[in-house]
């Protein structure tokens, strides 16, 4: 049975991406009636974060063939109306690949389950020890951690038996089944469409300015990689890494100080950059004579561009990594705790909060245009005749008439569940790795890495996720980066990978004759290389990239589309698009002006006590009424 | 953000502070925010309006050696067509269900709310019932036996409450209160140490603002 909902709005928006979330919010936010609603019964589309249930739902959603569309009842319609029944073209997911590396179900002992099952839950239920061992250590999961946190648990007899006790924890964590996995669901936060966010970008600004980021928690990138002579290499990013790093000699170091800093000296911009307007940023390094092994650290990891980048670009993109360094942690970057897809979520909760209507599982089903089609009049949804004077859509909901133009690029995603880090080391990791293009023909792949101190993932376990411009199919399109960097190969988690433990970085080498094969790193026969990771379950799949869509050529004046995910690092794009559409609709408005602090409120007669920190019960008092009353001023 | 910060501190003051995220569900009108207005400003409105624009309170608790600060959250209406979001729960340490005790249907919801929260929130999150409008007796449909059983069999915190004589308003935080662990590292659904929220300059970065 479908709800009743009100039947006019100064927004509806449809569709709970990132774009219009945002969009969504600062309608609201200014007093705008907003109806926000989605087919699907979770937010986000293709944003979203799942578990791994949700996920498996999802995928059983993008199998199913594009169902027989209902036809839209036009009697519907009132006089001088017509109706444009709703699309899904830039929604369809496709060449969608599942696979399972690990059995069902391990034929293990009981007593070994049940220890393992008790070891994990003792991680859990303590807090205090890990308290005892400080922040930061309880988010190690490394085998160092974890050894360190049993002996504050004092129980742990050591130091002779230390090796074996190691071992056996670890044998026992490592040892997962498909169905393990399956009963874990719950502790997986899977995104489709995963990012960063530059510590000094647009949206870190948008979500401290308008006070939205007090609904999300994050936690910083801890370290950047690169791909470097067959091997992984943490990438040197604040000044005390340019330092302390042995990868770089010293005469390097100068270099790379000095190129980095007239990067970020806007002032001498032209002169500096002189000549090189139309020149690629490979031949403005290549002029300032760098080494080969500088040029790549600079071009790769930190302008995170390709040999065709324009030398301005090139330029912009180390400023925007540079700028956003030291704000938090040692990286440029923070994730989002439980995933990119609690962003949207964010704004769709300021939006409520301000009045915003959110109705899921909820489809427009066509859209209601007047006879000249030159305005958009409302939606049809379900039964209920809603009107609007603007109308905000997804591209994935839009009619194939309102993009004509559309061209047809994709994103082409892996989403990977390993049983270690790519580069393991003695805290849990939040690793960026921007993987350069292999051969020319080749795209770079953008690799995130988490673990479970973000939510992604059961203890132990590690999320890889890749995304790279669509050419082939998405399996073809990462293999190779893939094969580099994982484990791929069917494991029963019998003898071959048991005994590994970070420790066996020491003595890879001399069990040589396993199934791992570290074969990059081989190459340079200078140290033994860590065990890749072996993958216990794979997702690839392609989705539409429609950032570069011309939207605006064949919408009615009063309608706005946004795009899907992007290949950007950051949510940069959908920040400016969201700005942009929302300054269409309200020219004169401010976009999401800062929400009100329950704290920063003082009541009447209470003047100059606003500092209520240290105010006891009942002397606290909270915003309830000024909330209403500024939302309410502004309508 | 400046006041949340140093309100986890101990400030020299006598114990220890510890902030807790409290969600508030329940079907829209059983009287969640008469509840949470009650209980931080000790007000009450008869024709409270739908919440609008302060959709996240604070309130302090002071138990004998420590002092619980409830960052209280509403579900700012998005519960009326099933349409909470996920993130609503997140690193929730407590919540209060909220129905109506001369409205059977809510207590029913009440129900499918705490299975959501089962599957949904932190393991260890402390949840409380609540039967409001207690004030209302004559016109109840929902029997106190029932409920406390009901509360009981699922390890439930119970009160029935009245937003508008504040009858056992504050004992039902209190009571949540108490059955928090105090310890300050403990927090929701795993979010430890070097978690954050983002605040205007790094320098509010205090230690105590990102372990909850």
């Amino acid at each position: 049975m479908e709800d009743d909902l009100p039947t006019e709005y100064d927004v509806i928006v449809v569709g709970t991406g990132m774009t219009e979330s945002i969009v969504a919010a600062a309608a609201s936010r200014i007093g705008k009636k907003v109806l926000h609603l989605d087919s699907n019964e979770y937010y986000g589309g293709l944003w979203a974060s799942f578990n791994f249930d949700g996920l498996q739902k999802w995928m059983e959603e993008c199998r199913q063939p594009n169902k027989p569309s209902e036809t839209v009842d036009a009697s519907k319609a009132k006089e001088g109306e017509k109706l444009v029944k709703a699309g899904n073209q830039f929604s369809t997911v496709s060449n969608l690949e599942e696979k399972w590396y690990i059995l069902e179900e391990v034929a293990d002992s009981p007593e070994g389950q049940l220890s393992s099952k008790i070891t994990q839950t003792e991680g859990e239920e303590h807090p205090a020890s890990k308290a005892a061992v400080g922040p930061g250590e309880g988010a190690a999961s490394s085998l160092g951690g974890e050894s360190e946190k049993l002996e504050k648990e004092g129980n742990c007899e050591k130091p002779d038996s230390d090796e074996a006790k190691d071992n056996s924890v670890l044998n026992q964590r490592e040892n997962w089944s498909q169905n393990k996995l399956k009963k874990e669901y719950r502790k997986f936060n899977l995104d489709l469409a995963p990012k960063l966010l530059f510590a000094r970008g647009s949206l870190v600004e948008l979500l401290i300015s308008s006070n939205i980021a007090r609904y999300a928690e994050f936690r910083s990138v801890t370290r950047v990689l690169t791909w470097i002579n067959g091997r992984l290499e943490p990438v040197p990013c604040s000044r005390a890494d340019v330092f302390s790093t042995q990868n770089v000699s010293v005469p390097e170091k100068r270099m790379l100080m000095k190129l980095l800093s007239s990067c970020l000296e806007n002032e001498d911009a032209n002169k500096e950059f002189e000549g090189f307007e139309d020149k690629t940023f490979v031949e403005y390094l290549k002029s300032k004579k760098l080494t080969s092994n500088l040029m790549h650290y600079v071009l790769y990891a930190i302008a995170m561009a390709t040999e065709n980048t324009l030398c301005m670009d090139g330029v912009n993109r180390t400023q925007r990594f540079l700028n956003s360094l030291g704000r938090y942690g040692n990286t440029p970057f923070l994730w989002p705790m439980y995933g990119s897809g609690e962003i949207p979520q964010c704004f769709c909760r300021l939006c409520a909060v301000f009045g915003g209507l959110y109705h899921l599982k909820r489809a427009a089903d066509a859209i209601i245009i007047d006879a000249n089609g030159e305005k958009c009049i409302g939606i049809m949804s379900g039964q209920q005749h809603l009107e609007t004077a603007n109308l905000v859509m997804g591209v994935g909901y839009a009619p194939p008439d309102f993009v004509k133009t559309a061209p047809s690029g994709g994103l082409s995603r892996g989403i990977f569940v390993t049983d270690r880090s790519i580069l393991p080391s003695d805290k849990e990791s939040l690793t960026l790795l921007q993987f350069p293009p292999l051969d020319g023909a080749r795209e770079p792949v953008t690799v995130i890495e988490v673990g479970h101190t973000t939510n992604a993932c059961p203890k132990g376990l590690y999320v890889v996720h890749m995304t790279c411009k669509q050419q082939t199919t998405a399996h073809e399109d990462l293999k190779a980066v893939v094969e580099h960097l994982l484990h791929v190969e069917f494991s029963d988690g019998t003898v071959a990978r048991i005994d590994t433990d970070i420790k066996s970085t020491q003595t890879a080498h001399q069990e040589g004759s396993s199934a791992e094969n570290p074969e990059g790193a081989d190459a340079s026969g200078e140290r033994p290389a860590a065990l890749k990771p072996q993958v216990l379950w794979s997702l690839f799949f392609n989705c539409p990239e429609t950032s570069q869509c011309d939207f605006s050529a064949d919408v009615p004046s009063n309608v706005f589309l946004c795009s899907g995910p992007d290949l950007d690092l950051d949510f940069e794009f959908s920040v400016k698009q969201a700005k942009e559409i929302f300054t269409k609709m309200y020219p004169e408005s401010e976009f999401l002006p800062r929400a009100p602090d329950p704290e920063e409120i003082v009541l009447e007669g209470e003047e100059g006590s606003g500092e209520g920190a240290e105010q006891k019960e009942g002397e606290e008092q909270g915003d309830a009424q000024e909330g209403p009353k500024e939302a309410q001023s502004e309508e | 953000m400046a006041n949340r910060g140093g309100a986890q501190r101990p400030n020299g003051g006598p114990g220890k502070i510890c902030q807790f995220k409290l969600v508030l569900l329940g079907e829209s009108a059983v009287g969640k925010s008469s509840l949470v207005l009650r209980f931080v400003k000790g007000q009450f409105h008869e024709y409270q309006e739908s919440t609008i624009g302060a959709a996240f309170l604070t309130q302090t608790v002071c138990l004998e050696d420590t002092t619980v600060k409830f960052e209280i959250w509403d579900t700012a209406g998005q519960e009326r067509y099933h349409s909470l979001a996920p993130m609503y729960y997140r690193g929730a340490q407590a919540a209060i269900v909220v129905y109506d005790i001369t409205n059977q249907d809510t207590f029913g919801r009440a129900k499918t709310w705490v299975k959501e929260l089962q599957r949904q929130a932190s393991p260890n999150i402390v949840i409380a019932l609540a039967g409001n409008k207690a004030d209302l007796a004559n016109k109840r449909v929902v029997e106190y036996d029932e409920a406390q059983a009901y509360a009981e069999e699922n390890g439930l915190l119970f009160m029935e409450t009245s937003a508008k004589t504040a009858m056992n308003v504050n004992e039902i935080f209190l009571a949540i209160a108490k059955k928090l662990p105090k310890n300050e590292q403990v927090s929701g659904a795993g979010s430890s140490g070097q978690t954050r929220r983002l605040v205007e300059s790094e320098q509010q970065k205090a230690p105590g603002n990102c372990c909850k």
